[in-house]
């Protein structure tokens, strides 16, 4: 065998990431509802997966559920295109359930077996996060999405002065994590993958060593074409060891060229063609002030000095941004962070501070300022962001630019359009949605004409006298969401001329629900 | 213009006199996932209302309409009903109705027409059909009721002076109010039209449901027909359920008087009625310048000579003068005259058949040569041929060998011509799984949850409804959500959710069909249906010829073949059933050596066989209707067996029902017997006897058995019977409800049974050849059935590139003793991704020269995967190479590529030889089967196991000791008749031994019980009567890891 | 020309009285009904805040939207629609069956009348509105001048929803705006209430608004006074059609006194002689 000797790689797996991700997040709720003594999280009963059902039918008794420890829970994620568990916690190991077990089978041998559905974007997102945490530890990383992370070790080996310190070094970045992994050297990406996904892991530089953990490491496991696996196994090549018996040479005429490029990958004969990962800088300012400041508004000046940095920053690599984070440092207290919105992408001064003052009018300070920093996690190329809410130029910059301000002064849910909601009932036919950037032009679906301008939150009994003009109109629907109604609407005039919408129930009640404005 | 109705003529119909009313616009559930209640329902609900008359108008469809005729029929309702139609052009809505038989044919024709143009489902009307219609009146809904711009008034003026034209006063528009928003404008709109072009108005609910009570399930259904969920359906579905049946105050709050009178005019109108549908039969079956009756006399006498060349005896003779008789008076002559015909042609084509069903087991059907049942073996049936006074068609199902029914059916569109001839509909309907998925998915359901509650609840367990286990599936029955999925899910089984072809049932009619009843497109290309089913045409009293197909047939066929070509004898079943009952047959059958047989060949039948222990053609019979889940789920298995090993007295409470169960012991286990029981005890008319029949076929769809109840109870106690038995008898028939067996039918099974055991019997080899090449069929795998042929010292030979065909064949050789011996030369057809035309390929260029090497192959330029398949079957062994480096050889592309084409066998360094494992493992990869190898055997031979006991060897340990059995998983089954039992067949290179887990063991051993592929059982043997053994499974343990033992141990031995 | 006229002209140093013509843009905005133009002398102001004082429920959003739709250019510019505030829940299938794009369309929420006030004046004077429309019981002066001088700004019509007429029902909903409780009960107003709603009109006067009108419904028509315009003079009050679409009682009145003489269903009995 003949490795690609000039580096040392490691292959991290996370192997349940996902899971681990879940009950990091159980763990957390369940601090908080601790804290906060109402229960709102997961929901009851042994058939716990039955989500769409059993979320729907216990919203009301919420209350009365307990939770369990999160620990106790079995839980496992499942991927529902193959119908089979493919992440597994321990709890639930122990109870029988395998990887790869079905569906049906599982919930037959655990039945409190609490299920979720694998997301690839969730981990493809986190390894991001590991990532750029290890990026702290170690420079050559390569993103092997959903969920893996490639080290190249040889070039660190000076740094940390061997294999040895530097792994415990990266072990302990990871363990801050939390999160499951095997770990794996090789002298190939393929074969420390390959030793990774066999949970073969070792870290050794030791060719001997890893020679020897290759040897049992099924072919399936590797990047080898499907088919040419298959066809591998029918000759009586399934693993490592196997591979090593074939003439090489011959192989190039049996399997695809990506096999064999990868094959020859395997065997440390052609170097692997990577990407190293780049983590996007942030911006970052800290200023501390001459003098502490108590006074919001004496404040402004400073923060512009910050701003006017970081639009240089921004102009030297022709980006903006949509949001920037502000952190007061008072003397006496906690630190104060804010975050700072924008509709549309900016970068200019005036428009950040023609935003952040309006929100700063309301801060208030426990103890004096002495020094703030400003933080923008974000920030994109000036060319992309240019589609935007309104295809009008003229005037969709003074749109975005009023939309922003009515936002930071009112609060951003203050702010909203309406949807049309093709519904029977009127309660639901329209619906107040945050504005968005694109928006989708109104669907020609037809409407009733006929319908108020203004109508009641909650109807209110009819107090007028009024005479019917038009109707009755049924409105008998709604029974699947637990939200039916059983109406008949008339348009009706009062004396006055105002035109109302009422509607009578079965019971011959009267109501006014609207106003034909 | 002084108009009359029946002759009256109408003098004043201002408006002032409410005069009754008529829907006449109407759509049951017959038109697929638009209507909302069965068309029963529907009239049902009319009469209750006090309607007129209300008329059955489904889309482009009259499938409905005969189940309404026969609820008004049965229940004698005083409403009328009106045939019609609906149909959508050009989005304009017309509905015909039919005022004559002249109209019904009328609107069959233009159904027809439509259908036929169209794609399965769907339908396309034309201009044409419109102008052509001069009998139907036609309801007609202007278009534009949600938006009515102006090109849209226009457009339907303009319609509306077209449809005048041709219908002149036919012509009718359709109000209907569902106090929807736009619609008053609408309305006034429709008024306004009708007075400006002096079209008449008439009222209508334009019903979708019966009651206001189905509108969440109409859309939940609407819901299915968009593919979304009822909340995505916005305003695309209705706003309330005013499209129904509504009360006739109601309806005069809602229409001017006129609109009502004026379908109450209309309805009275029309005349036709279903009844005066008669089916006329076809005359080619009948010879020239003979009745009917002179000519099937003729036909029996003939056949007479060649079924009883030795004379027939009185006793016949008087039978076969009352059956024609009896046909006679009926007039059934060209039904069998038809039949007949048909069997004719099969035996011209040497095609086998087998008749059945309750006028088969005549003398003259056996005289016809329609059945080989030999009525001197069966004397006892004769009494229950066609019975006059239960009123019930002739039934006669022919079953074909399956591979050449097609031919059957070619034979008689081209007798009778296409226009006359056409497949009997079968109503899909949605059942358990199909309602809960479909009603899961409108309600939001993901899928994964609805596959986990169909995979899991058990619809035999009797003793928890499936409502009860979707509880404890995670839904709360309770629950809002939980309480609507149930009851919707228990309004939609049954609902009929498409039309697909009948089995195998033909109408043949004189005239045209499309007269009768429209003709639809089948999904099969060139196959056309009717739209009714056969449960239809029985009511309409309208006969259909059933030609079915049936493997066992193909097999027996291809046995007889070898026979011929080996042994150079002729043979035919009737020829076998005339020997009469052979004990050795019957002695093989009471072991339960019954693999591969017909009907006995299921582990509950085989269980049951050594119990029953059959000794005669009658006990067969008996064997395979006792097997089924009606009369076990009825209790009657367990006295009949007491009763006929005289472990119990034999009694009965009155000589009338001595003589219709005298001949099962006392206990009801035929479905004829139970009717007969019915009439002979509860004094059902020979009609009533006939609804309990066809209840009982259906009993599950719409719960009608409970309606027979009351009676059968009360007719049985007035009859002084106790009303324990009466009530024990009524149980048993809820058990028959669903598949209960008549003994016509089991009669002709039986003599396909006994044929197949006496095959089995003396020619085993052969018969397993027949077999196998007619699969697939029956309960076992290739597999299976070759360890059986094993077992019954037949010898097999692996396929072999040079020597085998694509069937398998019959080898015969000397052995040692010089005798001849036959083996089983295994066909390429068992090797998997392997194409019918490659083989023939294969086998006409090895015709001039066998093949010498890989490189000849090459050469046929068959696909890469063909040769791939057959190196992994081994059939490339006699090259002197093993598979891996034949595989490793073929894998190379080079010697495919032009320019080193024929360069000749391109050398390569040999890679790794198979070891036994590997063998094992690829037989069974490509050909489901290992001729040579067992994996017990190997794990056996590399002292892998525990001490444990081979299958064959379970005869030599006593009852109730203590041992433990190793195999292969090769079957679970957990049947509903058994509650709590799980029966699993371990299969080693032995045999198969039989466990039995209760279901606490399972529970409690979950893991082994569900995932296990090598188990081993520690348990206790129980030898029962008649010596079937169980191992009665105490402990379970999952050996199959050690198959990855055995992998690694071989490689350590290569 | 002369030579040096002729250079300043090119210059654009010179004024001509064509120039008045083209240049200057069309002052009012035809309102699509004649006898209402004539009294507003030609139309509604360009800009400008638009006072309409009306019973709630009259149509007066209707009246407002259908002059609205006479601005063709809001269609092209995309300029926004902000409704501030208004008395109950904005019904979307209404906007949309009056042809106001929702995707133009802002909603504002506000906690007091200040807020209200503050986000209807960025709004008219950011130059991306169309028109603004608040609901308020009284503006004081200086309010008015603000949003009145936003709005000419920015372009915008600020519509200033002024309902006399609540029903004694909605205080219940909310009661921080509707102070003054007037509950016009069977149409009878009290003597008193009539007194101050003439020194009312008379303070409305007074007011810097552009236009400001009152509306009452009368049958099939709106009665519409015009109170106060920038041009021209107070007149009579004057009535106008019905300006939305009105699909109203024709059926159910005609049903209710519906005589049958009509028309007698008359068919014959489908049947061969019908054939010939």
């Amino acid at each position: 065998m003949q490795f690609d000797t000039r580096s040392l790689w490691i292959y991290l797996h996370f192997n349940r990431l996902q899971l681990d991700l879940i009950e990091a997040n159980v763990a957390l709720d369940h601090v908080l509802d601790a804290d906060s003594h109402a229960s709102t999280s997961s929901n009851k009963l042994k058939g716990t997966k039955h989500n769409a059902i059993t979320q729907q039918t216990n919203s009301s008794d919420n209350k009365q559920q307990t939770v369990r420890v999160t620990s106790d829970i079995p839980r496992a994620v499942v991927d529902t295109t193959a119908n089979k568990l493919c992440q597994v916690n321990q709890v639930a190991l122990k109870k029988g359930i395998k990887l790869n077990m079905g569906l049906a089978s599982a919930s037959l041998l655990c039945s409190d077996l609490q299920l979720h559905e694998y997301n690839p974007d969730i981990e493809s997102q986190h390894i991001i996060n590991i990532a750029d945490y290890l990026y702290l530890f170690t420079s050559d990383l390569v993103l092997a999405p959903p969920n893996a992370i490639i080290l190249r070790v040889q070039n660190m080996l000076d740094l940390y002065g061997g294999l040895t310190p530097y792994w415990l070094v990266i072990q302990q970045a990871l363990n801050k994590q939390n999160v499951h992994y095997v770990a794996a050297s090789s002298f190939s990406v393929q074969a420390a993958k390959l030793l990774a996904l066999s949970n073969q892991g070792v870290i050794t530089g030791s060719r001997k060593n890893i020679e020897k953990a290759l040897q049992p490491c099924p072919l399936s496991l590797t990047d080898i074409d499907t088919k040419d696996i298959q066809k591998l196994a029918r000759i009586g090549v399934s693993v490592f060891a196997d591979l090593t018996t074939l003439p090489i040479a011959e192989l190039a005429n049996r399997v695809s060229r990506y096999s064999m490029q990868t094959i020859n990958e395997l065997l440390g004969k052609q170097a692997s063609k990577v990407k190293f990962y780049q983590p996007l800088p942030h911006y970052h300012d800290y200023i501390e002030l001459l003098y502490e400041i108590s006074l919001s508004d004496k404040l402004l000046p400073v923060i512009r000095l910050c701003l006017n940095k970081f639009s240089e920053f921004l102009l030297l690599r022709n980006a903006h941004c949509l949001s920037i984070e502000l952190q007061f440092f008072q003397r006496d207290h906690h630190p104060k962070t804010y975050s700072f919105n924008s509709i549309r992408p900016i970068y200019k001064t005036p428009d950040w501070l023609d935003i952040i003052a309006l929100k700063l009018e309301k801060i208030e300070f426990e103890s004096p300022v002495y020094a703030l920093s400003l933080t923008c996690k974000q920030y994109d190329k000036a060319e992309v962001a240019n589609d935007d809410m309104f295809a009008n130029k003229s005037t969709h910059v003074a749109a975005l630019t009023l939309l922003s301000r009515l936002q930071s002064k009112l609060g951003k849910n203050k702010v909203n359009s309406l949807k049309f909601v093709e519904d029977f009932r009127p309660g639901n036919s329209s619906k107040t949605t945050s504005i968005q950037k694109h928006h989708s032009a109104t669907a020609a679906s037809p409407v009733f004409h006929d319908r108020p301008g203004l109508l009641l939150n909650r109807p209110t009994p009819l107090q007028l006298e009024v005479e019917l003009i038009k109707g009755p109109e049924r409105i008998q629907t709604g029974w699947w969401d637990d939200n039916p109604i059983n109406r008949d609407y008339y348009i009706a005039q009062s004396s006055d001329g105002q035109q109302v919408w009422i509607y009578k129930t079965p019971e011959q009640n009267w109501f006014l629900h609207g106003f034909f404005i | 213009m002084v108009s009359s109705f029946n002759g009256k003529p109408i003098t004043n119909t201002t408006g002032e006199v409410f005069l009754g009313f008529a829907e006449l616009v109407c759509q049951s559930n017959f038109t697929f996932l638009q209507g909302g209640s069965h068309p029963e329902e529907l009239v049902r609900q009319a009469y209750f209302l006090g309607y007129d008359a209300i008329a059955i108008t489904d889309e482009c469809s009259v499938a409905g309409v005969v189940r309404a005729y026969t609820e008004i029929n049965q229940n004698h309702l005083p409403i009328k009903l009106i045939v019609g139609s609906k149909f959508v052009f050009n989005g304009q809505t017309l509905t015909f109705i039919c005022p004559t038989k002249k109209a019904y044919k009328e609107c069959c024709r233009i159904i027809t027409n439509a259908r036929r143009r169209a794609i399965k489902g769907e339908y396309e009307l034309s201009e044409w059909d419109i102008k052509s219609c001069k009998y139907c009146f036609c309801l007609w809904q202007p278009a534009g009721e949600q938006k009515l711009p102006e090109n849209q008034q226009a457009e339907n003026k303009a319609f509306a002076i077209w449809l005048q034209k041709h219908f002149k006063e036919r012509l009718f528009l359709v109000a209907k109010r569902w106090l929807t928003a736009n619609e008053l404008d609408y309305l006034a709109y429709c008024q306004t039209l009708s007075e400006q072009l002096n079209i008449a108005v008439v009222a209508s609910s334009c019903a979708l449901m019966h009651e206001v009570s189905r509108q969440p399930l109409l859309q939940c259904l609407q819901a299915i027909d968009a593919g979304c969920e009822i909340s995505q359906l916005g305003r695309a579905t209705l706003a309330n359920s005013e499209a129904s049946l509504r009360p006739l105050n109601k309806l005069k709050t809602l229409y001017p008087l006129e609109w009502l009178n004026n379908a109450c005019l209309l309805a009275k109108g029309c005349e036709f009625n279903m009844q005066e549908l008669a089916y006329e039969y076809p005359a080619e079956v009948v010879a020239k310048n003979m009745t009917p009756t002179e000519y099937l006399r003729v036909l029996v006498e003939k056949g007479i000579k060649k079924r009883f060349p030795e004379g027939l005896n009185s006793s016949i003779r008087a039978t076969i003068e009352k059956e024609l008789l009896l046909i006679k008076e009926q007039s059934y002559e060209h039904f069998f005259l038809t039949i007949h015909d048909i069997v004719k042609f099969a035996q011209s084509k040497n095609i086998l058949y087998q008749g059945r069903g309750s006028a088969a087991n005549s003398v003259v059907c056996y005289c016809l040569e329609i059945t080989a049942v030999d009525p001197r073996q069966i004397s006892v049936l004769f009494e229950r041929f066609i019975s006059k006074e239960r009123n019930e068609p002739p039934d006669i199902d022919v079953d074909f060998e399956h591979e050449r029914r097609e031919e059957v059916i070619q034979y008689i569109y081209q007798k009778y011509g296409r226009q006359r001839t056409a497949l009997a509909a079968t109503v899909v309907c949605y059942r358990f799984k199909s309602a809960l998925r479909e009603v899961g998915k409108s309600l939001g359901v993901n899928a994964t949850d609805l596959d986990f509650f169909i995979k899991n609840v058990n619809r035999r367990d009797r003793a928890l409804s499936w409502q009860s286990q979707l509880g404890e599936l995670g839904i709360e029955p309770e629950s809002s959500i939980g309480n609507k999925f149930v009851h919707l899910v228990e309004q939609l089984i049954g609902f009929p959710r498409h039309l697909s072809q009948h089995v195998g049932g033909f109408v043949i009619s004189a005239g045209p069909l499309y007269e009768l009843v429209p003709v639809e497109n089948a999904a099969m290309p060139a196959r056309t249906v009717i739209q009714w089913d056969k449960d239809d045409l029985e009511s309409l009293k309208l006969l259909k010829v059933d030609v079915l197909a049936l493997g066992m047939l193909t097999a027996i066929r291809k046995s007889f073949d070898l026979i011929k070509l080996h042994y150079e004898q002729s043979i035919s079943i009737a020829e076998i059933t005339k020997l009469g009952d052979d004990p050795q047959v019957y002695k093989q059958i009471c072991k339960a050596d019954t693999v591969g047989l017909f009907q006995i060949e299921s582990r509950a039948q085989m269980s049951m066989l050594p119990r029953l222990k059959p000794k005669c053609y009658y006990d067969l019979v008996v064997q395979i209707a006792i097997v089924r889940p009606g009369p076990i789920q009825g209790d009657m298995v367990h006295p009949f067996l007491k009763r006929r090993d005289g472990l119990e007295k034999v009694s009965y409470p009155s000589e009338a029902v001595k003589q219709v169960l005298e001949r099962t012991m006392g206990v009801p286990i035929f479905q004829e017997q139970v009717i007969q029981l019915a009439m002979v005890a509860a004094g059902f008319t020979g009609g009533e006897a006939d609804h309990l029949r066809r209840a009982m076929a259906s009993w599950k769809k719409n719960g009608e058995l409970n309606k027979f109840r009351q009676k059968l109870i009360s007719g049985m106690t007035q009859r002084n019977y106790s009303e324990a038995y009466a009530e024990r008898l009524f149980e048993q028939i809820c058990g028959f409800g669903e598949y209960g067996f008549p003994e016509s039918h089991s009669a002709s099974f039986a003599v396909l049974a006994y044929v197949s055991a006496w095959l089995k019997h003396y020619y085993p080899a052969l018969f397993y050849v027949g077999l196998l090449n007619s699969l697939p069929m029956g309960f076992y795998t290739v597999s299976q059935l070759i360890q059986d042929a094993k077992r019954h010292q037949v010898n097999v030979l692996p396929v072999c590139i040079n020597h085998s065909n694509y069937d398998h064949q019959l080898i015969p050789s000397k052995n040692r003793y010089r005798q001849l011996e036959y083996s089983i030369r295994l066909g390429l057809r068992i090797v998997k991704g392997l194409k019918k035309s490659s083989i023939e390929q294969i086998e006409k260029t090895r015709a001039s020269q066998h093949y010498e090497d890989t490189q000849a192959l090459r050469q046929l330029n068959l696909p890469r995967s063909c040769l791939q398949a057959l190196a992994g079957a081994n059939a490339f062994a006699c090259f002197g190479k093993d598979r891996f480096n034949t595989r490793w050889e073929l894998m190379d592309e080079m010697p495919d590529l032009p320019l080193f084409q024929g360069v000749g066998t391109h050398q390569s360094t040999q890679v790794r030889q198979a070891s036994l494992f590997d063998n094992l493992v690829e037989d069974y990869a490509s050909t489901g089967l290992s001729v040579n190898h067992h994996p017990i055997e190997m794990l056996s031979q590399a002292k892998l196991l525990p001490k444990f006991v081979c299958a064959k060897d379970l005869s030599r340990y006593p009852h109730q000791s203590l041992i433990s059995v190793i195999g292969v998983v090769s079957c679970k089954q957990s049947p509903g008749t058994a509650a709590g039992v799980t029966f699993i067949t371990l299969e080693d290179h032995t045999g198969n031994s039989n466990v039995v887990i209760w279901q606490r063991s399972a529970r409690a051993q979950k893991k082994a019980y569900l995932n296990a592929k090598i188990l081993q059982v520690n348990g206790i043997l129980e030898r029962g009567n008649g010596g079937v053994e169980h191992v009665i499974a105490g402990k379970l343990i999952d050996l199959t890891h050690l198959l990855g033992r055995l992998d690694v141990k071989a490689r350590q031995f290569r | 020309m002369n030579p040096i006229l002729h250079d300043l002209h090119n210059k654009q140093w010179v004024w001509t009285a064509a120039h008045a013509k083209q240049q200057q843009p069309k002052q009012t905005l035809a309102t699509g009904f004649p006898s209402l133009d004539n009294v507003l002398t030609g139309g509604f102001p360009r800009a400008g805040m638009i006072h309409l004082n009306s019973p709630l429920g009259c149509g007066e959003v209707r009246l407002m939207l259908s002059v609205l739709r006479n601005c063709k250019q809001s269609k092209q510019t995309q300029k926004l629609f902000v409704f501030i505030d208004p008395p109950f829940e904005l019904n979307a299938e209404f906007l949309v069956a009056h042809n106001i794009p929702l995707e133009q369309l802002i909603l504002v929420n506000t906690q007091s009348s200040e807020e209200c006030l503050w986000s209807a004046e960025q709004c008219a004077k950011s130059g991306a509105c169309e028109a603004v429309f608040i609901w308020q019981p009284s503006l004081k002066h200086i309010q008015v001048k603000k949003l009145e001088h936003a709005a000419l700004q920015g372009e915008c019509y600020c519509i200033w929803m002024h309902n006399e007429g609540l029903l004694s029902g909605q205080s219940l909903q909310k009661p921080e705006k509707y102070t003054r409780k007037k509950y016009v009960s069977r149409g009878k107003k009290c003597q008193g209430e009539l007194t101050t709603s003439i020194d009312k009109q008379q303070a409305l006067s007074n007011l810097p608004l552009s236009l400001s009108l009152s509306i009452k419904r009368e049958l099939d028509e709106l009665n519409i006074t015009v109170n106060k315009q920038k041009i021209g003079w107070a007149q009579k009050p004057i009535n106008i059609p019905l300006p939305f679409i009105n699909r109203t009682n024709r059926l159910l009145k005609r049903q209710l006194k519906y005589s049958s003489n009509n028309k007698v269903l008359s068919i014959k009995r489908a049947s061969s002689e019908h054939n010939r």
